[in-house]
């Protein structure tokens, strides 16, 4: 029931009005039950069509009805009779349908038999269908069952007029029409980003010609934004019509442990494997393909049928290990998914390592170096940009220059307007946005990406501020800007190639210079949106920062001392595999109950590990006789106290 | 009317209660092919509300029950004929009441497979051929609520989902159709029950999701339209299937579907002090339910999405609700489905 206001009646009138109702609801039981007695009885006469008829003016969302009514019409009217009697019987049923639409204009199942009507028809006139809709549009120009209708309609008329093209020009036309009726018509924005692309595809224009007509597309959008910055159809329009470039999965790091058997892949993106990476030896003259089971750090073993994680290790199912002049594992772009339907593995990719003489007493980490596959390198290769040409919703802009060209252009359009409405919350984040996606493109040089980065937290901490509806978007974007900028030197730091990385007793050395302890306090991040960038982090601090869930730290395999205090954390799931972790310091966090906790730390496999847990709500309302009795069995040591 | 912070359980539990006492509204008998609806939306609330044993178990499966067709597809009402959307809301309740071996189980799957169109891989509604993703929707979330995915192809399901994805980020009825939450709900909802979820895009369609919020707290179906509380849920699952729901205001939403509770003071006292057991005696219309928006009718519909969107919010003692199945959670767990959503 939408829109229907609540009035409370007199008793009189609520009494005269029950009066009238039961002799109206008398009536239109006597009409169901004759309708339904007819139906049984397979009765397709006049007399039960008439009697549809009267159901349906009074309740066209009655589709039992409807359907009993077309049976009647396939079974009676329109059997043996001729074509023109068949377009007369459909022609009057159309009339019809415009009386009891103006009862109800959102019922699906009107326009249902009306396309079931015009469907049935000789000779439907879809021309005389398109002028209806216009004026249905004319009426309610978002009303979404007419959208719907009108370009079903324009589906028919396109199949059997020439000149299609012709036909989509026109709607381009009407949506044009539409938006300059008014601006926030977000349904003619919508059909435009349909036939936009169409029209460029279907005319061959030349690159100078379409480019004209992008161009056109930006003035409209522009006009549109400056006559009502706060209205989001256009601003929504614009940023579609900047297109996206296309961001590829790579990995940060490969590496293989002799001493469990084991390899462990990291990517720069969380991953769902649909098909086991190959692993294989080669020893001797012969290569065999290595059995085992991969398995993300953090997946949940409830999701049975697909795994999810950014790190993924596979540990091999033989008790003894083969003895391999070489180790290959293999990764190819139909075995996974991304977490962005246009991000994508470019090409097949193979990390290896020599030589199978590691001591497998010690506490070894091999870097897998990248391999050049010998067969079918260079055909896979083209293959997947081809599929990417066609995948990317950026039918408009391919060619980086142009689109850098563009970016900058829109870019300096925005801050314009910025400079006229400084509190646009749409301009601001557009403006983001497009900086955003400057950062992606090729050709931008670190000082400016540098710049970019400050800018966007400026622009983050305005609309925080302005828009307090969305703040947690918004400190969510700010954190990912504050994440990229500070962990560009661990990629650089992981590119330095470096042949072993050794583990000596507790602690990592490798033969570069690895960076093995991070800090990022204070920053008032609320996610860390790439934690396998830290694989080798050893130490980290987090303290000071909106953080709600440390589940990421699963994937910190090496992690040995984690300072998580003052954050928002309400449990400590994700710790649990952490064999090198030492000290966990949750202090002053949101953590309310203790079982969480227990039930995690129960599930510990590592060395001894201290736990400071100082200051969470739990501990705040609990005496020390029951924290003393909160003891987890094993090698966890719990720190109550604030030291 | 007077506003009120709290969500007045025990009027809304006695407004569902009475639904099937106002025979002498014209609207009962003009609503008829909702009944199958309306006790699904019904009985789904009181689930969520702890109050499910308010409706008797036996007259709501034997009613469910009389619907089934002989092609095993359900009707809205009995005699109504089959129709894909009541075959999943029959399912639904089944699953509520633990009663599912009361019907054909293999009739079911039957039907549901032979709605599907084996080459655009969409699914029909009944027999007329009437083509929508939420169609799509209710036969993937049926047929993995009874584990039978394998009666069609998934593959050719996701494709047609697929196609109807647009420059927003969003989901259509149909390929070329405007984006709508209510839809995007069955789209996303599809995906993620077919494991797919990898194919939206997370960011570009929570963004627009997430501005679906009005200055006033409620939240729209789409761009510059009007608030609504039923899209408390169709935002709100797909947000929260997208691990963003935080990305709207929780205490202003609240706020918004609280207020469009109906009531009045002295109603409200009465469920309270529990002065009238006998539900048929309770015929105010201002008093339970939730509207569409504040200072509107009630109706059991807006009901459900208010009580679910409230769940999805963590509202206290409030059942939880799957945001893909739009069940209990419990009811999802008990049959063995994993969660198939974010967090």
């Amino acid at each position: 029931m939408h829109g229907v206001k609540r009035v409370k009646p007199s008793a009189e009138v609520e009494r005269l009005r029950k009066e009238k109702e039961a002799v109206k609801i008398k009536e239109y039981n006597r009409l169901i039950a004759s309708c339904f007695a007819k139906k049984t009885n397979s009765e397709y006469d006049v007399e039960a069509f008439n009697i549809t008829t009267k159901i349906l003016s009074q309740n066209p969302d009655f589709y039992t009805i409807w359907n009993f009514r077309r049976t009647i019409l396939l079974n009676t009217m329109l059997k043996d009779c001729s074509a023109e009697e068949k377009q007369q019987e459909l022609s009057s049923e159309l009339l019809f349908l415009q009386e009891v639409f103006r009862l109800n204009p959102k019922s699906y199942w009107i326009f249902n038999h009306r396309r079931w009507c015009l469907e049935t028809m000789p000779t439907p006139d879809w021309q005389g269908e398109l002028t209806l809709v216009g004026r249905i549009l004319d009426m309610d120009s978002r009303n979404f069952h007419a959208w719907d209708y009108r370009r079903y309609v324009i589906s028919k008329l396109s199949s059997t007029e020439a000149g299609d093209t012709e036909i989509r020009k026109n709607e381009f036309d009407f949506t044009t029409t539409k938006i300059n009726q008014n601006f926030s018509n977000y349904s003619a924005w919508h059909q435009r980003s349909k036939l936009l692309p169409r029209l460029i595809k279907e005319k061959h224009l030349n690159d100078q010609e379409r480019k004209k007509m992008i161009d056109r597309e930006f003035e409209l959008v522009k006009s549109a934004f400056y006559t009502d910055p706060d209205d989001q159809s256009a601003w929504l329009y614009h940023w579609w019509l900047i297109g996206r470039e296309i961001r590829h999965l790579s990995i940060l790091g490969a590496y293989y442990n002799p001493k469990k058997a084991q390899i462990i892949l990291s990517f720069d993106d969380e991953i769902g494997m649909l098909t086991p990476f190959r692993v294989l030896y080669k020893y001797e003259n012969s290569t065999n393909v290595i059995k085992g089971d991969w398995r993300s750090v953090d997946g949940e073993i409830s999701n049975e049928d697909r795994m999810y994680g950014f790190v993924w290790v596979f540990t091999f199912s033989g008790e003894e290990m083969v003895n391999f002049s070489e180790l290959v594992v293999t990764v190819k772009p139909e075995w996974i998914v991304t977490s962005h339907p246009e991000k994508k593995l470019a090409r097949t990719i193979s990390r290896c390592c020599n030589n199978g003489k590691f001591k497998k007493d010690k506490d070894i980490l091999v870097l897998m170096t990248p391999k050049d596959l010998n067969e079918g390198v260079a055909d896979s290769m083209t293959d997947m940009l081809s599929d990417l040409m066609i995948e990317s919703p950026d039918l408009l802009l391919i060619d980086t220059p142009e689109r850098l060209a563009v970016l900058r252009r829109e870019i300096s359009a925005i801050r314009e307007l910025l400079d006229l409405e400084p509190d646009s919350k749409w301009c601001l984040q557009t403006l983001v946005n497009l900086l955003c996606e400057l950062k992606h493109i090729s050709g931008i040089n670190s000082e400016e990406i540098a710049e970019i980065e400050k800018e966007v937290v400026i622009l983050c901490d305005r609309l925080i501020h302005i828009d307090k509806i969305r703040t947690k978007r918004f400190e969510d974007l700010r954190s990912k800007a504050i994440f990229e900028s500070s962990t560009r030197i661990l990629i650089e730091s992981s590119n330095i190639p470096s042949e072993v990385i050794y583990k000596h007793k507790e602690s990592l050395i490798s033969e570069s210079t690895q960076i093995s302890s991070f800090s990022l306090a204070d920053q008032k991040i609320t996610i860390i949106p790439l934690p396998s960038i830290f694989l080798h982090i050893r130490k980290l601090d987090l303290s000071l920062n909106k953080l709600k869930s440390i589940k990421f730290l699963a994937n910190l395999i090496n992690l040995q001392e984690a300072n998580l205090s003052k954050n928002c954390i309400t449990n400590i799931q994700g710790v649990h595999g952490l064999e090198f972790l030492r000290h966990l310091d949750v202090r002053s966090n949101l953590i309310e109950n203790w079982e969480s906790i227990k039930n995690e730390l129960k599930k510990w496999q590592g060395d001894k590990c201290k736990v400071y847990l100082y200051g969470n709500p739990f501990v705040e309302i609990s005496n020390d006789l029951l924290l003393e009795q909160r003891k987890v069995e094993g090698r966890v040591e719990i720190v109550w106290d604030d030291s | 009317m007077t506003s009120t912070k709290q969500l007045l359980v025990d009027l809304h539990v006695k407004y569902i209660q009475s639904l099937d006492t106002k025979k002498d509204d014209l609207e009962y008998w003009l609503t008829e092919h909702l009944r199958l609806s309306g006790i699904y939306w019904g009985i789904t609330a009181l689930d969520l509300l702890k109050n499910l044993d308010a409706l008797n178990k036996e007259d709501v499966v034997k009613y469910v029950v009389s619907c089934q067709h002989d092609n095993g597809g359900f009707g809205g009402h009995v005699g109504h004929d089959p129709h894909l959307t009541n075959t999943l809301y029959a399912v639904q309740i089944l699953l509520i009441e633990d009663a599912l071996d009361a019907v054909n189980i293999e009739k079911i799957v039957e039907y549901v497979a032979s709605r599907q169109d084996r080459q655009s891989g969409a699914f029909t509604g009944d027999e007329w051929g009437e083509v929508d993703t939420r169609f799509s929707y209710c036969a993937l979330s049926c047929l993995s609520l009874l584990k039978r995915l394998d009666a069609v192809d998934v593959d050719k399901a996701v494709e047609f989902i697929m196609l109807c994805k647009n420059f927003d980020g969003g989901f259509g009825s149909t390929p070329g159709a405007e984006s709508h939450a209510a839809q995007i709900f069955c789209c996303v909802g599809a995906l993620a029950i077919v494991n797919s979820l990898h194919l939206v895009d997370a960011d570009l369609l929570g963004w627009w999701l997430c501005e679906r919020q009005l200055k006033n707290g409620g939240l729209n179906g789409r761009p510059e339209k009007l608030e609504d509380v039923c899209y408390s849920w169709w935002v709100l699952s797909a947000l929260s299937i997208l691990g963003k729901i935080h990305w709207i205001n929780k205490e202003k939403l609240i706020e918004f579907v609280l207020a469009a509770q109906v009531y009045t003071l002295w109603s409200h006292f009465l469920a309270l002090t529990r002065t009238f057991s006998n539900a048929k005696s309770f015929k105010d219309p201002e008093s339970g339910g939730i509207a569409d928006r504040p200072g509107d009718m009630a109706d059991v519909f807006h009901t459900l999405f208010g009580i679910a969107g409230l769940s999805l919010l963590e509202y206290p003692d409030l059942k939880s609700v799957d945001p893909v199945y739009c069940l209990p959670k419990y009811v999802v767990q008990r049959i063995g489905l994993a969660e198939r959503y974010h967090v």
